[in-house]
């Protein structure tokens, strides 16, 4: 008979940089099963949009993630321009490729700071400090073009709240540059590191039908070889008219999520280069008074996959509904998979893999009850070692008369 | 295999001789750039009062409290930076553009309270002289005075108070005369807009 031990991770641990719960039933060194719980950050923010303005919820949905705090805004945005005809028919030019711009410097600060925080999971604390000293020149730029290095306060529905100057293109296309060489550096050091190979290669794999089975989003499924991107199969912004692909790998383990992520990160760079060029002078904001009854629905790359909002109006100037799914929410549910027959020294790295984001995940907070399973906090394991204190101490005192 | 070492020894040598990337926070400030966001300050004698700051802010972060006395009725605008997520909503909304501005403060560290986080701002009110009710501040009536132009002698309210204020009318001593019933002298007098309706059906 195998002896099963249960690791608990979480909720509240200095590995993580957010509230979760991972169980790892253990054998030996091998994973067996993993249960996944989660709901230790869920903050009510779709029943707090319906007591909010149409104009005030962009701002509570950028605080739903500190990292996606273009992506969650934009796709409200999306989904209130549906309902009133569509995000092409209403913001002026200049507006979305300013938009686009955002959620792609998005993607590189994003992309960084997973593939900093994978370093330091695999134990190259270099790795980290140097991928964060060079999302540091991106946020930069988040504070050039928007006034705030997080939370840009950027979208509103029917353009944007403010403009790019025209002195600042060539400093943006500067910092650009000086990007590229870290970036060079980081593909180097991943692509040409045996030690980062030996240590990711083979690990957490999900396979193409598995991750069709899961419906994993983002980056996660396009490592395992699904073609997706809204980017490309809904096209916002101005991505139809640039020219950019879609990075696919097959593979499906860890070293295919970093490759796809690095890869992306130039696809990136790319893109915003050529909306620097082709930006276009013009109005940044079609002025929005009223929004008529009607539902619509926005869909986003945000950079860890697809962020969906639904929104349903009823002509007053508070939204009825606001229904928010993002990305983490199917990705982490993949965890299931990949931890599952690796060992415990590789279940940090492979959970991280997915790019989890749980303050975006929680939305709903299910309580399980009439589990056999117990958990004990610390008052319960106090409790315990005084029970056995006192069997003890009733044995003892028994034999004694 | 030999690539990686060659790199790691130049980058080595390479960030020997450079200075270090981080800098000395508090003792070499750091300057934000033009366009930052930081906390929002009301200005005196730019902000008219208005309140418009108060209904857009998304996160109420601005309190607004009228306060009618016997002698004087004041408006009082409170900003709480503890609040406050820096957005620029009251900016870019503020009817006079300077009344609110966004300064380049990001450091919020105090050693005070929390609630002490905060500015606020006094405004005299107008007093509606049937009812006694605010009806806005006066700097915001002269504002739309000024704004109006001559269209301001359309108005009797607004007429009466810049007239006042010019010194051209008698300064009078405010006595709400809530049990006296409208006539037709009271349309000119400063009244509120639901007693002008009143004044203006009733004469």
């Amino acid at each position: 008979m195998s002896h099963k031990i249960i690791v608990p991770i979480g909720p509240y641990h200095p590995l993580q940089e957010e509230p979760e719960f991972f169980q790892l039933y253990v054998e030996g060194e091998k994973v067996v099963d993993i249960d996944i719980i989660i709901g230790y950050n869920h903050r009510g923010i779709e029943k707090l949009s319906e007591s909010k303005h149409y104009d005030q919820v962009a701002f509570l949905v950028e605080r739903i993630c500190g990292i996606c705090s273009s992506s969650h805004p934009y796709a409200y945005c999306l989904a209130v321009e549906d309902l009133l005809g569509g995000e092409a028919n209403i913001v002026p030019e200049r507006a979305l490729y300013i938009r686009t711009m955002i959620n792609e410097l998005e993607r590189i600060h994003s992309h960084l700071l997973w593939f900093g925080l994978a370093g330091h999971f695999i134990g190259y604390n270099t790795v980290w400090m140097w991928a964060w000293k060079y999302r540091e020149p991106v946020l930069d730029m988040f504070e050039m073009i928007t006034g705030n290095r997080n939370s840009y306060a950027m979208f509103k529905i029917g353009g944007v709240r403010r403009d790019i100057k025209d002195e600042d293109i060539p400093i943006l296309n500067k910092m650009l540059d000086e990007l590229t060489p870290a970036l060079d550096l980081f593909r180097g050091a991943v692509m040409d590191d045996p030690v980062i190979k030996a240590r990711l290669k083979g690990i957490g794999i999900l396979t193409k039908e598995q991750a069709i089975d899961w419906c994993v989003v983002g980056p996660t499924a396009r490592a395992s070889g699904i073609n997706i991107d809204v980017r490309r199969d809904e096209p916002y912004g101005v991505f139809d008219r640039i020219d950019w692909k879609v990075i696919l790998e097959e593979d499906g383990d860890i070293f295919a999520k970093t490759v796809v992520r690095i890869l992306e990160l130039y696809e990136s760079v790319n893109i915003i280069r050529q909306c620097l060029d082709k930006i276009p002078k013009g109005a940044i904001d079609a002025d929005i008074k009223d929004i008529p009854a009607g539902e619509g629905i926005g869909r986003v790359e945000a950079p860890r996959g697809e962020c969906f909002h639904y929104i349903k109006s009823d002509g007053t100037n508070r939204p009825v509904r606001h229904k928010i799914r993002a990305p983490s929410y199917m990705n982490v549910a993949s965890d299931k998979l990949t931890a599952v027959g690796g060992t415990i020294s590789d279940a940090t790295i492979t959970l991280a893999a997915v790019d989890p984001c749980y303050c975006c995940t929680e939305r709903v907070a299910v309580i399980n009850k009439g589990d056999n399973n117990k958990l004990m906090n610390g008052w319960d394991l106090i409790k315990l070692s005084q029970e056995k204190t006192l069997k003890l101490k009733e044995q003892y005192y028994g034999r004694l008369k | 295999m030999h690539y990686p070492k060659l790199r790691e020894l130049k980058e080595a040598i390479k960030s020997l001789l450079s200075a270090p990337y981080t800098s000395r926070f508090p003792r070499q400030p750091h300057k934000p750039y033009e366009r930052f966001r930081g906390r929002p300050y009301f200005h005196e004698e730019d902000c008219i009062g208005c309140g418009a700051c108060f209904e857009v802010c998304p996160v109420k972060a601005i309190d607004m409290e009228d306060r009618v006395e016997d002698s004087c009725a004041k408006r009082k605008l409170t900003v709480h930076w503890d609040i406050c997520i820096c957005c620029g909503q009251c900016q870019a909304n503020c009817i006079t553009e300077k009344g609110i501005v966004l300064s380049q403060e990001f450091d919020l560290a105090t050693t005070e309270k929390r609630e002490d986080l905060k500015q606020s701002i006094e405004k005299d009110l107008v007093i509606c002289e049937s009812c006694g009710k605010p009806i806005c501040p006066c700097d915001q009536y002269a504002w739309v005075a000024k704004k109006l132009g001559p269209l301001t002698f359309s108005n009797a309210s607004l007429l009466l108070f810049y007239l006042r204020s010019a010194g051209l009318a008698i300064k009078e001593k405010f006595i709400p005369l809530k049990d006296k019933p409208l006539n037709r002298s009271s349309r000119v007098k400063i009244l509120c807009s639901s007693c002008r309706r009143q004044a203006v059906i009733k004469s």
